[in-house]
């Protein structure tokens, strides 16, 4: 027969049991919980997409400069219209437009990376030159949409600024563009050159 | 007597008929294959044009999008959008373009930008909120740095469920550059 302090021995040990499990029970519940919060709000984010931040505009630049390379190299072949590049150079410079986009881009870009917002200014005015000499129009500042959309393009002119772009496209606006996307293997910027 | 004035009018008739219907019948291939929605572009393209079916894919100047249907839609965008204030929306509605091409309740509706961009418009859109292919902003031409030189807009201040949500700010596309009819 067991005496009444072994019988308090497996009672207590039970007792310490039941704690256990239920601490165990109650930290996946915080677990689950924190995971499920984490999900909801990730895909509130990406249910948003209006929100721009950073990295979208980022790598929207990054697409368009690809794009206007490509088309300069086009254009030396003889493959693609003077008129092709002054319609991509204008997308490119609405794309480096962040006047719309609200403080998320602007603000905290500025404040992230100040040199890469430097850059993308600079590359703003590069783009807004390139398409006044492709187009064939003079440096008018201000130049409106009726202008542009009415605008011819001399094969030429578009011919050198596209020479101009193969070869800066490798420069300095470009590579802090470059650094800003995060662009860490030379694979994957490779559309730049 | 009476059976050779029966044949005599009916070689009358089916001369008459072949008349009529010879030349109609020319006319087939034409209702077969609707005219082109937009005649051989004068000036710059602005527009590509998928019809449904085998259809061939047309393009489209500005003028000759002038030339059709124009609807008015004076709305504010919403803020996401980037065109801050109230302004005056010159365009051709979606729908007529939509049927014009073939398009119908079943089809897939397709808007392309020029930076690859795209948005499938369903055909309720069309019913209930009448978006138009906008060329002009309070009456001047767009570029395509002022996100032209065609955007749709659908009438937000008209139905203020279209600003509940993020649908309809992700179907106003800018820089439209195609519509394909699938």
């Amino acid at each position: 027969m067991l005496s009444p302090s072994a019988k308090q021995q497996p009672a207590a040990s039970n007792t310490r049991t039941t704690h256990r499990l239920l601490a165990l029970v109650v930290a996946m519940a915080l677990g689950t919980s924190a995971a499920l919060w984490w999900t909801l709000r990730q895909a509130q984010d990406l249910a948003q997409p209006h929100q721009q931040n950073d990295l979208w505009y980022i790598a929207s630049v990054h697409n368009e400069l690809a794009r206007v390379s490509l088309l300069a190299r086009q254009l030396r072949a003889r493959e693609a219209s003077a008129q092709d590049l002054v319609d991509r150079l204008d997308v490119l410079y609405s794309t480096l437009d962040t006047s719309g986009r609200g403080p998320r881009v602007s603000t905290q870009l500025r404040e992230a990376l100040p040199d890469a917002a430097q850059g993308l200014d600079g590359l703003r005015t590069q783009v807004e030159r390139w398409s006044s000499q492709a187009s064939g129009s003079a440096n008018e500042p201000g130049s409106t949409a009726a202008r542009r959309t009415q605008a011819t393009a001399t094969p030429t002119q578009a011919l050198r600024v596209a020479e101009d772009i193969t070869r800066q496209s490798c420069s300095a606006p470009s590579r802090q563009t470059r650094r800003a996307s995060s662009c860490t293997s030379a694979s994957s910027c490779s559309a730049w050159c | 007597m009476l059976f050779r004035f029966l044949a005599a009018l009916r070689a009358r008739t089916d001369a008459t008929l072949v008349a009529l219907l010879g030349p109609l019948s020319l006319c087939l291939p034409l209702w077969a294959h609707p005219a082109p929605l937009c005649p051989a572009p004068q000036g710059r393209s602005v527009l590509q044009l998928q019809p449904a079916g085998d259809g061939q894919a047309q393009a489209c100047d500005l003028q000759a999008l002038e030339r059709l249907p124009a609807l008015d839609i004076t709305t504010a965008l919403p803020p996401a959008l980037g065109m801050a204030g109230t302004h005056r929306w010159t365009g051709v509605p979606l729908r007529h373009l939509v049927e014009q091409l073939g398009g119908g309740e079943r089809s897939r509706i397709v808007l392309m930008a020029l930076n690859d961009y795209a948005v499938v418009i369903p055909w309720s859109d069309l019913l209930r909120y009448n978006p138009v292919l906008a060329y002009r902003r309070d009456g001047q031409r767009m570029g395509i740095r002022d996100k032209g030189p065609l955007i749709l807009i659908y009438p937000f201040d008209a139905h203020p469920a279209l600003q509940q949500g993020q649908d309809y700010v992700n179907r106003t596309i800018w820089q439209v550059h195609a519509v394909s009819i699938r």
